[in-house]
């Protein structure tokens, strides 16, 4: 995800990914922080990173989009350089309320790569100009 | 990622130079690179937008004056013609997969055509966003070698209130980088006292530079000329002393014989 991030939410996730290369776990304390910065994003979104359900799709063209695999069993795409994601709480709590800075599956992006749990996938350009249009009757299994 | 002009949303009203700007900047682009620019519009140009004389498509593009200079930077302008917003959608995303090689600058004329159709502010976003992620893709590709891909994307300016507005809204948030045009009200006879003479008040914003101000001049069978507008003080803020102008990060669409 190269997209933006508030700079202490940056720093934060820095911070994150050092501690769990050295402990395997996130302590109490960034935990409090993440929940402080993405609010009530944080938790879910480290639930999903820790199930790993974040897949990053890449084609031969070089184009990139992430997935990510919702609580609910349903499969979400983010683009992979600024934050959009076809969820309805990124429709609604961010782009319409504006009250979240991201959904939980972006933050899951973010998270999965600080902890490493990030699936890396290879398909074919058309397959992942299919991914980035959202079409829900496509599907790569 | 290499250095690149933050993503821009040119704003204005109707008349306003957009086209002529987005031109022109396609046509600065292609001249100082030997890459192509993509140019992005529902429908080709029935004359050549900022001045100069008339032609048809723009691959029989008929000007008088710089003829071949022109044309010459004309062949490196790729123009594309989705009519609808699922046309344009589909594009964008295939786009890595058709073209053979990375712009130089992608430019997209007249996005509130293609919102008209819009569901909601949800999809105006994703356009949006795909927009950027694909000049992200191709800004990457070149980062190898040289730059990165500049975006530019022209917007008439909504009513006040209705689905209008939140559409704008959900695409200013993809947009750092934002330029207003702003008709002035006041039009001036020509030299000759033949025809009247266009003025539009074009003005930069972006976050960390400082804003900048420039004045279209649309005379009568003329080109469009501009011209930087002195900046004013910064009355009520104290930032900007160490911001760089605008005026570089934006150069391309502001380009002038004389320099930005």
């Amino acid at each position: 995800m190269d997209a933006t991030l508030p700079a202490v939410g940056e720093e934060l996730l820095r911070e994150i990914e050092k501690v769990f290369q050295e402990t395997s776990r996130v302590p109490d304390d960034l935990l409090s922080a993440l929940k402080f910065i993405f609010g009530a994003s944080a938790v879910p979104a480290l639930d999903l990173a820790d199930h790993q359900s974040v897949t990053r799709i890449v084609s031969p063209s070089g184009r990139t989009v992430y997935q990510v695999l919702g609580s609910s069993g349903k499969l979400y795409t983010c683009y992979a350089s600024c934050h959009f994601c076809s969820c309805p709480a990124f429709a609604f709590s961010v782009l319409r309320k504006g009250d979240s800075l991201l959904c939980k599956h972006l933050l899951a992006i973010y998270l999965s790569r600080a902890l490493g749990t990030c699936h890396e996938l290879t398909v074919s350009n058309k397959q992942l100009t299919r991914l980035l249009l959202m079409d829900e009757s496509f599907s790569l299994s | 990622m290499a250095a690149s002009a933050a993503p821009l949303l040119l704003l204005g009203p109707a008349a306003s130079g957009r086209s002529a700007l987005l031109f022109r900047a396609a046509l600065a682009a292609a001249s100082s690179s030997p890459d192509r620019v993509l140019f992005l519009a529902p429908r080709p140009f029935q004359r050549l937008p900022g001045g100069g004389e008339a032609g048809a498509a723009p691959g029989a593009l008929q000007v008088r004056r710089g003829l071949s200079l022109r044309g010459c930077h004309l062949q490196r302008i790729q123009f594309l013609y989705p009519t609808s917003l699922q046309e344009l959608l589909q594009l964008l995303a295939s786009l890595h997969d058709i073209l053979p090689s990375s712009p130089s600058l992608m430019v997209l004329d007249s996005l509130e055509e293609y919102l008209g159709s819009c569901p909601g502010p949800h999809v105006a976003a994703q356009l949006a966003a795909l927009l950027l992620d694909t000049a992200h893709h191709f800004g990457q590709k070149r980062s190898l070698e040289r730059a990165g891909c500049q975006l530019i994307v022209s917007m008439k300016f909504p009513g006040e209130a209705g689905d209008g507005a939140e559409q704008l809204s959900a695409i200013q948030r993809y947009f750092q980088a934002q330029c207003w045009l702003q008709l002035e009200t006041q039009e001036n006879r020509n030299s000759d006292g033949q025809g009247v003479a266009k003025l539009v008040r074009a003005h930069l914003s972006q976050p960390g530079t400082e804003d900048q101000e420039w004045m279209l001049i649309f005379e009568p069978r003329e080109e469009m000329k501009i011209s930087p507008v002195p900046c004013k003080s910064d009355s009520g803020t104290s930032s900007g002393s160490n911001k760089p102008p605008a005026a570089e990060v934006h150069h391309t669409l502001f380009w002038t014989s004389s320099g930005p």
